[in-house]
């Protein structure tokens, strides 16, 4: 099955949008991932993440849509504001909508939330470090 | 009884229906029409599903930069990681 078949037009353009806003709103490079992996999911994942160009700033979202796994990997920096808790949170609400054959839609939504997760929030109240 | 199970004198006379027919009527009509509205229904998400379910003869990769073509043996220094597993 070609890529072509797997995910149509329409479907990829949503996922990249999600992607880009996901990008814009918490200043971290997301990324999906499609692969059949033969190997440990979470190995795979983590060594793919590892072989991006900029791993601390980037998470990854692994789905083998034949193995039926999900893997959220995060660098360094995202896992200051992005909790392991939080990406649990994120994976079961993809994998809900994935056991109803909506990939798509689970991967748009999933990405939402972990955007959201991941976006630092400003402390109004108290003045930056550099500036004392 | 108020009503006779018997033809009204003066009404076109009506043969009892077979028991195929009743059963036709009550159990295969209303299955049919429920078979139907499920295919409706569930259609859509059971072509998504399987979609899934061929082998993807090609790797998918979204979002910003490149796919890494390369990945780390083991030697190279890994970042710290987290993140989450799941499966469906």
């Amino acid at each position: 099955m070609t890529a072509g078949e797997f995910l149509n037009g329409n479907d990829r353009e949503a996922i990249e949008d999600a992607l880009a806003q996901a990008r814009e709103v918490s200043g971290f490079t997301f990324n999906v991932s499609f692969d059949r992996v033969i190997e440990d999911p979470r190995t795979r994942a983590v060594a793919l993440h590892a072989a991006t160009q900029d791993p601390d700033n980037t998470v990854l979202i692994a789905v083998d849509p034949v193995g039926r796994s999900l893997e959220i990997v995060t660098g360094a920096a995202t896992q200051r504001t992005l909790q392991d808790s939080e990406c649990k949170f994120a994976a079961a609400t993809m994998v809900t909508s994935f056991r109803n054959g909506d990939l798509p839609g689970g991967l748009v939504q999933g990405i939402g939330q972990l955007a959201e997760s991941a976006r630092s929030l400003r402390v109004l109240h108290a003045r930056d470090v550099a500036e004392l | 009884m108020l009503v006779p199970l018997q033809t009204l004198p003066g009404w076109n006379n009506v043969e009892n229906p077979s028991v195929l027919w009743i059963l036709l009527l009550a159990l295969g009509i209303p299955l049919a029409f429920g078979l139907l509205v499920t295919v409706v229904g569930m259609g859509p998400s059971w072509a998504r599903s399987g979609r899934g379910e061929a082998e993807l003869e090609e790797p998918i990769w979204l979002g910003a930069g490149a796919e890494p073509k390369a990945l780390p043996t083991g030697g190279e220094k890994m970042t710290v990681v987290g993140g989450a597993s799941d499966r469906w």
